[in-house]
Formats: C-alpha cells, structure tokens, sequence
C-alpha cells in the first residue's frame, strides 16, 4: 500500500516485473473487459468531445492508453475522468447524466485499474525493505541485551504507521536526527547504569509496621486495615536510592467472607511527585484468593517510579502505597453497568479484607558490586589489568555479535577497538572510554535496524538473520542464548528445528509482546481511545477512576482473547464466533457475567442458552473495544464498524469517499430524527454514493443490537443536534452485499463464517504474514498467501499451526 | 474557559529579565549586526475547515468568515475574540493551493505548508518542504538560535502519508517528526544539565567526533545494500550529518546559559485527556520559546484530518462539544449542525487569541515580541472534504510591514503561495518565490521596506 519513502525512480527488479504484471491481469479479469464493455460506453457519451474531433480541455479519450501501469500521464488523466464521474461534472447537462448501468461500467474498470497501478507504483519488488526497530522493539532489546529494565522509550517520538495500520513497517518507520538524538541518549543513559567505576553504594533498608497517618490527595488516608480511601502508606523521608533494582516485602493478611465470593486486589505503587501531579505508578497487582497470612515480594527498577525532588516544597519522600482495589471499586454489582450509586465499603462487611502487618523496603539490591549485568559485558580476563586495549578487544569482540545479532568480522572488532583507542586519550579511566565505545555500537546501523544485507538479487536468509526475523516476530525482542546457538550451529535451518523453535516461543512469556503488538495493529485496538464516552448516558463512565478502570479491562480483552487462541492453538473461527469469553471481575460485571471475582483474565464460558441477551457473547465483534471504538460515544456507528469488518477482518476496505462529496447529513433536525437506514437510504440518493454504500451499509446495520459502550440494548438512543436525546426502536435488520437479509449479531456472525468464512481466512493471513514481515504485501505475494492460505484451511484454521507454516515459508525465509 | 494566567514565576522572570530573558537576541552568538529584535514565524493549524452556514440563514452569525470586506468588516461569531486584537489581524478567504485542490478532501493536511500535490500519482505520496523549514533551514534564518525550529502536535512524531503529524517537512520532503508532549518540550528547550559546561563541551566534542567515526561504519554498510535499503541508510546518514550540526550548533551555544524559566504553573503534566490544559500548555512552550529565542520558527497542529488515528478528534467532546471533530465538521453547512461545529471554532480562535494576548504582553525593543512574530493561522479545507477557499488568519508581525486589520477576498486564481511569498520576505528570505506561486501579495498585507 502507500507509504512514507523515498521513491521516485522506477524499481530495479525488472525480473519480477512480468510476473507481477500477470498478476495483475488476473487480478483484473474481475474488472468489466475494456474494450468489449467499457470502451462502447465511452464511444457513445464522450468521445464527441474527448475524440478525434474534438478535444475539450485538451483531453482526448480514445487514444489514451489504458496501462496505467507503464504510462503515469494517463494514469492521472483516468484518474480526472473517475472524479468528474463521481461529481456529475461529466457529461454535461446537456448531454444528458450518465444512465446507472453506463456509470457502473465505467466505474467498475475505473477504480480497480487506478488502485491496482497506484499500488504497483510503490512496490519495493515484493521484498522487505530494513527497517528500524520500532519503540517497543527497542525497549525489548535493549532490555535483554543489557539486563537493565529502565523504561527506554518513553519520551520517543511516536513511530509511524504504515496504510495498512503497521508499525513495524520498514518503509513507515523513518529516521531522522530528532530519532537518532533520542537513540544516542537513551544507550548513554543505559551504560551509564551499567558500566560502573563507582565503589558499591550503601544500601538502605526500612521496616514499617504502622502506616502513617497522613493525609493523601483524593481523601485518601493512612492506616493498617485497608478499607475504602484507607490505604497503607509509608514515606521514606531522606533514605532511599535513586537508582537499581528495589525489592518490597509485606506481610499482608487476608479475610474472605464467602467461598468463590469476592477476593480482595493488593496494589502497591511507589513515588510521588507533588509538583507535577505526576501520578503513583504501579509496582504490583494481584488477586489474593486463599485467607489467612502471606508473605509478599516485588522488585522494581526505582527510575521508573516517579521519585520527588529532593528539597523542594512539599517534599514527600519515597511513598510507597498499598490499596486493595476491591475497597476502591469493587462493590459493583452485576446490573449496575448502566449506573446506579455504589455505596462505599467503609466497615467492609461481609467483603474481603486486607490487612498490611509490616513492610519491608530494600534498596538498591544487587546480589554483588559491580552487578551481574556490569560482569556480564565487563568479563573477567587475564588482560583487564595489564592489557587494556585489548580487553577493550575482548569486550567488543563478546558484545557486538550479541548487539547486532550476528557473527562480526575480525576487522569490525577491529574497527570498534581502533574506535576505543582514538577516545581513550579523552577520558580519564579505561571505562569511561570504553562506555562511549559501546554507545557507539548502539547507535550504529547494525544495531538499529534489522540489517539483511543483499543487493538487488532475491537470497534466502541466513541463519543469524532467519533468527532475528523469527525473534522480532514472536517476542519483538532480539534472539535469545538458544536461538542464538542455534543459528551459530546453523541447525536452525532446518524445518523441524525450525518448527520446534516456533513451538517454544509461542508458549514463552515474551510471546506476550507479538500477541499485544499484532492485535493493537491488527485490530487497531487503540480507536476506543479516540473515543469520548457520553457520560451522561453511561454512567459507569462518569467517575474518572471506574472509567480508566473499566477501559484498560476493555482495551486487555482482545489481547486475552487472541493469546488464548494463540496458546492453546484453537481454530480462527473463534475470532468471528467463540463459546467462550476472556473475563476479569471488572469487564464481567460491565457485561453482567455472574461469578467473576478477582483481576485475573479468565476463561468463561458462554451459556448456550440464555434468557438474558447480555450473555450473548463470542468472537471479536461483541468486544467492546471494538464497538465503542467504532461509535459516537452515545451510539453506535454502524459505518465505522461496517468498514472496520472489511478492513480488519476481511481485508477488503471500502475505497475511501471521492473529493468534495456530501456527507452523511445529520445536522437537518427532520433527518436527524429518521431510523440509521433511512438516514443512510437518504443520504444514498446521490449515486456517487450509493455505489460503496451497497457494499457497506448491511455489515454495519446488522450490529445495531449492540450500543456505544459494546452493550446489547433493545432501545436506541441518539443525540440530537439541538443536544437532546431521543430514543428509537432497535432495526437490526440488514441486506448484505450479496443481497441476502441478515438481522443482528448472531445472524451476521454465522454468515460471515459462512459466505465469508474463506476471505475471512484469507485475510488473517495477509495481515499476520505483513507483520511477520514488517512489510505490505504486493503482488507478487499473491502465490504465498494463496498457498499459506490453503494449508491454513487444511490446518482447520488453528493459530499456531499458521504461525509455523509462516514462518517456514519461503518469503519469510528470503530476503 | 480556562483563563490561565502566564504562569512562568514572576521573581525568576524578574531576576533573570535584564540577563536572559528580555535581549537574548543580543547577547546571540550572531554578533553585533544582530541588534534588531529577531523575527519569528508560527503557524497553527486545525483539520476540517469551519462552519460555512449561509451568512443570511438562522445561523449565519456562525459562519467563520467575517461579514463585509476590506476593512469594512464584522466578526462573526467564531472570531469575535479576536476583535481586541483588530489592528493586529487579516483575515483572508478564498486562497488554497492550487495543486491540491486534486487531491482528497481528507488528504490535504500534510500540504498546507508545502502547497504539493501529495498524491500517488502526482510524486508518490511523496511532500515537498514546507515554508517553516524552507524560511529556518534553506534560507539559514533558523541558525542563529539554539534550536532552529519546534514542531508541536497533538499526537506526536510522523503519522502516515496524507495524515501526518506534523506541519513540517524538510528539504526532501521528509516528515519532521512532532513532540506533543509539554513536559518534553519544556525540559528540551529550558531544561538544564547538571554537569558544567566544561563537562558538557567535552561530552559535545565527543559526540562529534564519534559521530564521524560511525558515518564511516555505515558508509561501509551502504555497499552491501540494494537500492531500497541504501535509500533507508541514507536517512541514516542525513541523521548523523545533522546532529553532528546539531552537536556544532550546541557547542556554540555552550556558554549561553539556557533560559531560567520556571515549571511553576505551566500545565506540563496536561496529556490527551485534558486537551484544554494541553492546548494552552503548547501555546505557552511557543511563547516562552519565541520570548526567550529560542528557536523562531514553530508549528503546531491542533489535530490531523485523520479521525480514525488522530487522538485529537475526540477533544471537542472532552471539552463538552456536541461531537468529536469530525463528527462535527459533518453539516457544518446548515442548522444546529452549523451552531455546534461554529462553538468549536469558537473555541480554536480563543486559543489564538490567547497567544496573541500572551505575545503582546511580552515587551521587546519599542513594542511586544508580537510584533515580530507573524502567526499564520487556519486549516486546508473550508468545509470538510473542500481543499478550496481556506480560513485563514494572519496576525501579529507589525514590525514585519503587514497592514492589518482587513479582510480580503481572493480568486482562486491566486495561490496561497503567493501569500507564503510575501510571508517569506517579511521575515528576511531574498527570494520571490514559493512552490507554485505567481507573485505575491505584498500589495495587499504588507509593505515591505
């Protein structure tokens, strides 16, 4: 699709270009033929003026050349004819409108040729194009290749994002000096931490066995028992690090009231920033779901908190909070998802209870000076004392082929150790010196971006390279020690090796890092964001704190939905339609599932029948990260989530709306009042718009039993432009494209799985193969989605089996 | 509305006014021929046009363009706060650039400071330089201060092609990307190092010559590479290039102390939840930046045309309007729909017309840094999808030759190049034309000297 770059010249794979081109011609055969179809049309309506005789506006259309691949000028000439279609402009009045089935001939062959040759304009020849690390790339590297888990990234420009919603995408992601400032700070910043030539700081240690009594913002106040507003708080005024690992212990004790009734949720948070208002950020969440007494521990990094500024006014110290979150919110109950007071849990009958006997602060922790991770880059070695050029040899020698994820040449160690003697003279000790140089070797090329080196000729990857593509697909970070050795041994090469590696990675913890990176993107999860939610008709939105709660439950459920999948390997149909939901306490009780307690996502099955339509759940499009991120806020939007359907999980988006065309009128109090599908029929009066709205307008329609906030509702409620509500019947009845009538939700779910069940196939395939990539697909692609697509449907549509037949493709095994 | 005061700390501002607060300028490493106040330009830009009701219907008073002409004329409702400020503003209509009037409706963010047809066809999605960088980085005028332009946003970095995040696009026609968040903005311009400037220099000499010793490495790299990739490396290079200049610039600056200005007050922890704070936060960073010259040339986009990615389209109804952007660019036409959209551009021109109290209250030579700075102002649609007939507003930069205090009409036979030329001259450029203009319009707004 399109994208940021340079481009310009014509792409110098021409061998690829015939192939591509056949493609293309079979791509188009669903295009109306052009000089049996479409030509007679323009014969008959504008070649008078656009002909041999004449030649109005210098245009003349029976000799323009139809590739509008290999000719641009006439590309953009069709591209003119297709807006003064779209407006009416052509022909003339007097001429006489163009009759319904003359425009859709011309329109049919119009928009699919122009997108077809725009995209061929920006081919990269099918091949992936390097490309940076993206920011959460980079934190997961740096994380693992340093062992220091500061938060790298968070004052980054934000990355770009490709058209098909990418970040990962090689063309998308720029650099430019603001980008490569940031790189340069943040490896200095790293280093700093790590090459160490201080001696070994003194470590404090505190015990509390009382909360203090001070007051907190929010009428928060101190105390051992923790209640509502009651949290145990400890402020260590002078003595605390401001660097290094931290670790809390806690004796806590807990009181559930009744079996598999509720469980109260420790949370601690440490630092606070009066002068900012910069919140407390979290050390630790968790359900406590046995009674009695627990001992606890968390360890944190203490420069990701935020830490106040010593001396300043209303100076605090390091505070550190412990709050049970079932006394802050949890005495929702089910029903209550459209409003009602909740009472407060002052003497907490009847709830679970916490109670904080003591807490232990320890600070900075390290099990010896200089930490592991010093040693881990700052080895021992013979020459450390009496050579230190070349254990500056040594050190760069070990370090690089890690950094850059390959075996490094004897003359590029060289280069790095002819770098460190250059600077040696400017700095003071043997470390400092070679810290600069290591920063070095962090803001080069090799580091940076994912390198595959190869001129203009398509070569399979090597092992090294097939390692990290296969690592920044499953875990967005760097190869680990095994598939490092593996790729060192080059046994990763082979298919079964291969394949097992895939397996390990999938059930490792850092495939957590694919399973939130490709369903944000996939799914562009964060449109609930840029969404406002009406507080005044949802209630449960009106108080700041239940809303960020009751949002980041929402925002997680794709991300356990898709990992639950992914994990236990079951079939993509339970994207569409699933006998089971990904619960916690919070989005259970917003959708009004009895019997979830706790802030664990779990598995909760969906009753096959149920008298309460709420519980008609399944699949992604009763999600409501989806529905209220395609909504007004008060109501649904049945176009957004129709054209979400088609991109997302068909891969088919709706062309978008030609220049200058009217929008759909809501601002006229009389149409304001009409049902959706007569405002939409209204607004599909002008045919320039009729045209797409055919094949949009039935997706969207048939989830109307489904409000702004992913509720199911009998009622509709809407606002006026006069700022009133009104309210209107529910109409859930929907024409396809196809013309067959679907009325809700389950209905469209059985017929997407159905009529559509292969595109839908299909289309997951494109989009986890473009991320698996970094790159979009073009057409010479074509052959491997087609073929990964098929043993996809043999493999009965299972996640992990797709992932596999991925990444022992050959395109992801090329470059 | 948030009437927050100009918050930097009055006993800091006072104790640093004489030293390096109010004559930065002359203390520039420029030298003694920089004894003129300095001339700053910043343009603020908002997605989806205005509210274009009949002037004669029901809601008419909501129509952005003023009644009457020239200076015969009466604010509208929308504009009505900038009528303190009357002598000090044009108001123009009927200008867009030509070449993307061919383009999408929702397409034309990306240009309105390059005036390219950023179509596939037309280059490939591929931008041209937009006039703040043409003025700070062709023309040089951006050299003399210690950063040589700010780009601001609401979202932050580069978005996508046709939805960027950025107003500013550099000499390729690359995307510069844009901070959107204040507290980093702030440590970026007035935020102090603990280590001396000794220590600094070394620390900056160093970068320097590290930074030469890798553009060799990469060099190296480069002929390994295909043609796509050497084109990615290239972007590479450029980096390092520019913050070797950067490292150069910064050594100059070393022994100018950054400008003391306090925290206190300004909103720095405001973020997309509170776009209110968030707003005025920026338009205090770009009056203190101009204030303290810092840099003299900034963009700020308040949204991009992109509802489905900018996070920005759901401040209008954070801040209790009846829709998000876009929903209410819809039928901003006719009716209610034109009212509810007209109190959001009600709202924008407060913004600007804060920044203009705020610059008119910061005194300079014989007036106020306002009269050196020249704020562009407006969008690239006049009603949603219409890349014709832009609201424009020109304000500020009396000492610049601008007549104010009009309302002109144009034919869209006039590029709005045209009027970036004039724009261009103002501030110092020697150079007559812009991308595709045909002239100026120094007869119009300005009478340069």
């Amino acid at each position: 699709m399109f994208r940021w770059g340079i481009q310009s010249k014509p792409p110098a794979f021409m061998r690829g270009f015939l192939f591509s081109l056949m493609i293309l011609t079979a791509w188009l055969s669903a295009a109306p033929d052009f000089a049996k179809v479409v030509r007679p049309v323009l014969e008959r309506r504008c070649f008078s003026c656009h002909g041999p005789k004449e030649q109005k506006g210098k245009l003349r259309l029976d000799t323009l050349s139809t590739d509008l691949v290999q000719d641009a000028r006439a590309a953009e000439m069709w591209q003119e004819v297709r807006t003064v279609i779209n407006l009416g402009e052509m022909p003339p009045k007097e001429e006489g409108a163009l009759k319904e089935a003359e425009r859709r001939v011309l329109l049919d062959w119009l928009n699919p040729t122009i997108a077809q040759a725009a995209k061929q304009a920006q081919s990269k020849g099918g091949r992936v194009v390097v490309r940076r690390l993206n920011q959460r790339e980079y934190q997961n590297t740096m994380r693992d290749l340093l062992g220091v888990d500061l938060e790298y990234t968070r004052d980054f420009p934000p990355d770009g994002i490709s058209a098909d919603g990418m970040r990962n995408n090689g063309s998308a992601l720029q650099m430019n000096a603001i980008q490569l400032e940031y790189y340069l700070a943040a490896a200095r910043k790293a280093l700093d931490k790590m090459i160490i030539t201080e001696p070994a700081p003194p470590v404090f240690k505190h015990r509390f066995e009382k909360s203090t009594d001070n007051k907190f913002p929010q009428g928060i106040s101190g105390g051992n028992e923790l209640g509502r507003k009651k949290e145990f708080i400890v402020r260590i005024r002078k003595d605390y690090p401001e660097q290094g690992r931290f670790r809390i212990r806690m004796g806590v004790q807990v009181e559930l009231p009744e079996a598999k009734g509720p469980v109260p949720q420790l949370h601690v948070r440490v630092g606070y920033r009066p002068d900012t208002l910069v919140d407390m950020a979290t050390l630790a969440q968790r359900d406590l779901t046995k009674a009695g007494k627990h001992e606890l521990e968390f360890t944190g990094r203490i420069e990701n908190f935020p830490l106040p500024v010593r001396g300043q006014g209303k100076y605090p110290g390091l505070v550190v909070m412990v709050a049970n979150e079932y006394d802050r919110f949890g005495q929702l109950k089910s029903g209550s998802a459209k409003g009602g007071k909740q009472k407060g849990n002052q003497e907490g009958e009847g709830y679970p209870k916490l109670r904080v006997d003591w807490l232990e602060f320890e600070g900075p922790v390290f099990e010896q000076w200089p930490p592991a991770e010093h040693r881990r880059i700052l080895f021992e070695s013979d020459k450390r004392e009496s050579d230190e050029a070349g254990y500056a040899r040594e050190v760069m020698a070990s370090f690089l082929p890690r950094a850059w994820r390959r075996p490094v040449t004897d003359a590029e160690v060289d280069r790095f150790a002819g770098f460190y003697r250059k600077l040696r003279p400017n700095f003071p000790t043997f470390e400092d010196a070679l810290r600069e140089v290591l920063v070095m070797a962090l803001v080069s090329p090799d580091f940076l971006y994912l390198m595959e080196p190869a001129n203009d000729k398509v070569r399979p990857l090597n092992a090294h390279e097939l390692a990290a593509r296969l690592s920044y697909f499953l875990w967005s970070s760097m190869p680990d020690a095994t598939l490092r050795q593996l790729a060192d041994s080059g046994e990763l090469l082979q298919p079964k090796v291969l394949a097992a590696q895939v397996d390990r990675m999938v059930g490792h913890p850092k495939s957590q890092q694919f399973v939130e990176a490709f369903v944000a993107q996939w799914l562009d999860v964060d449109a609930m964001d840029r969404v406002e939610i009406d507080a005044a008709v949802y209630k449960t939105f009106g108080n700041a704190a239940q809303q960020e709660r009751l949002r980041a439950a929402i925002r997680q459920e794709p991300v356990e939905f898709f990992s639950e999948i992914l994990r236990r390997d079951l079939s993509a149909r339970n994207f569409v339609q699933s006998e089971f939901v990904m619960l916690n306490d919070v989005l259970a009780n917003h959708y009004q599932f009895p019997d979830v307690q706790g802030g664990a996502f779990r598995r909760v099955p969906v009753p096959a029948q149920s008298e309460n339509p709420q519980l008609r759940r399944g699949g992604l499009l009763t999600q409501a990260a989806f529905l209220m991120g395609a909504s007004t806020g008060i109501d649904s939007h049945p176009i957004k989530r129709a054209v979400y359907v088609r991109e997302r999980l068909l891969d088919d988006p709706p062309a978008p709306p030609p220049p200058n065309v009217p929008d759909l009128e809501t601002a006229d109090p009389k149409i304001a009042l009409l049902p959706i599908r007569e405002q939409l029929k209204h607004h599909s009066k002008d045919p320039a718009c009729a045209d797409c709205h055919r094949g949009i307008d039935g997706w969207g329609l048939a989830m109307e039993e489904y409000d702004a906030v992913g509720l199911w509702r009998d009622k509709i409620t809407r606002r006026l432009p006069s700022r009133k509500t009104t309210t209107l019947e529910l109409d859930a009845l929907a024409q396809m494209p196809d013309g067959r009538e679907v009325e809700g939700m389950a209905a469209l779910k059985a017929y997407l799985l159905e009529a559509r069940g292969d595109q839908f196939a299909r289309a997951l395939v494109v989009k986890l193969l473009t991320y698996g990539l970094g790159r979009s697909l073009e057409f010479s692609d074509e052959p491997h989605v087609d073929a990964l697509t098929k043993q996809f449907k043999k493999d009965n549509l299972r996640m992990r089996a797709l992932v596999r037949t991925i990444v022992a493709s050959e395109v992801f095994r090329t470059k | 509305m948030n009437q927050k005061e100009f918050e930097m700390n009055r006993r800091t501002m006072l104790k640093a006014a004489g030293i390096s607060l109010a004559l930065p300028w002359m203390e520039s490493l420029m030298g003694a021929q920089d004894k003129l106040p300095p001339k700053r330009f910043c343009s603020i830009y908002f997605p989806y046009g205005v509210s274009l009701p009949n002037q004669n219907s029901e809601f008419g008073h909501w129509n952005w363009f003023p009644k009457g002409e020239g200076r015969d004329f009466t604010f509208n409702k929308s504009l009505e706060p900038l009528e303190p400020y009357r002598n000090q503003v044009t108001v123009m209509g009927g200008l867009s650039h030509p070449k993307v009037r061919r383009i999408g409706g929702h397409d034309s963010g990306d240009t309105f400071l390059t005036g390219e047809e950023m179509s596939l066809r037309a280059t490939g999605l591929k931008n041209s330089i937009s006039l703040d960088q043409y003025m700070a980085q062709t023309h040089r005028l951006g050299a003399s201060t210690r950063f040589s332009s700010l780009t601001l946003s609401s979202d932050g970095g580069v978005g996508m092609p046709t939805r960027a995040n950025t107003l500013s696009f550099s000499n390729n026609g690359q995307p510069i990307p844009s901070f959107n968040r204040p507290a980093v903005v702030f440590e970026r311009l007035f935020g102090l190092k603990g280590d001396s400037i000794e220590a600094q220099r070394k620390g900056l000499t160093r970068t320097g010559s590290h930074l030469d010793l890798l553009l060799d490495e990469a060099k190296s790299l480069h002929r390994k590479l295909g043609k796509n990739d050497q084109d990615k490396l290239d972007q590479y290079l450029t980096s390092v290039r520019e913050i070797e200049q950067d490292v150069e610039r910064s050594a100059r600056w070393l022994d100018m102390p950054k400008p003391k200005v306090n925290a206190e007050g300004l909103t720095l922890d405001a973020d997309n939840e509170t776009p209110g704070k968030l707003i005025y936060a920026m338009l205090d960073l770009i009056a203190l930046s101009f204030q303290t010259d810092s840099t003299r040339f900034v963009t700020y986009q308040l949204a991009s045309m992109h509802g489905a990615i900018s996070i920005a389209n759901k401040f209008p109804s954070l801040l209790g309007f009846a829709k998000d952007a876009h929903g209410l660019a819809h039928g901003a036409g006719k009716g209610r729909g034109a009212e509810n959209r007209g109190k959001w551009d009600l709202y924008q021109t407060e913004c600007l017309a804060y920044l203009i109290k705020r610059l008119s209250e910061m005194n300079e030579g014989n007036g106020s840094v306002l009269d050196n700075t020249c704020i562009f102002y407006g969008s690239s649609n006049s009603k949603t999808h219409n890349n014709t007939n832009y609201p424009l507003i020109l304000a500020g930069g009396k000492n610049m030759g601008y007549q104010h205090g009009q309302y002109l009409r144009f034919g869209n036979d006039v590029p709005l190049a045209n009027l970036f030329v004039t724009i261009q001259k103002g501030m110092g450029v020697k150079s007559n034309s812009f991308a595709d203009s045909t002239g100026n319009l120094d007869a119009f707004v300005a009478q340069h000297g």
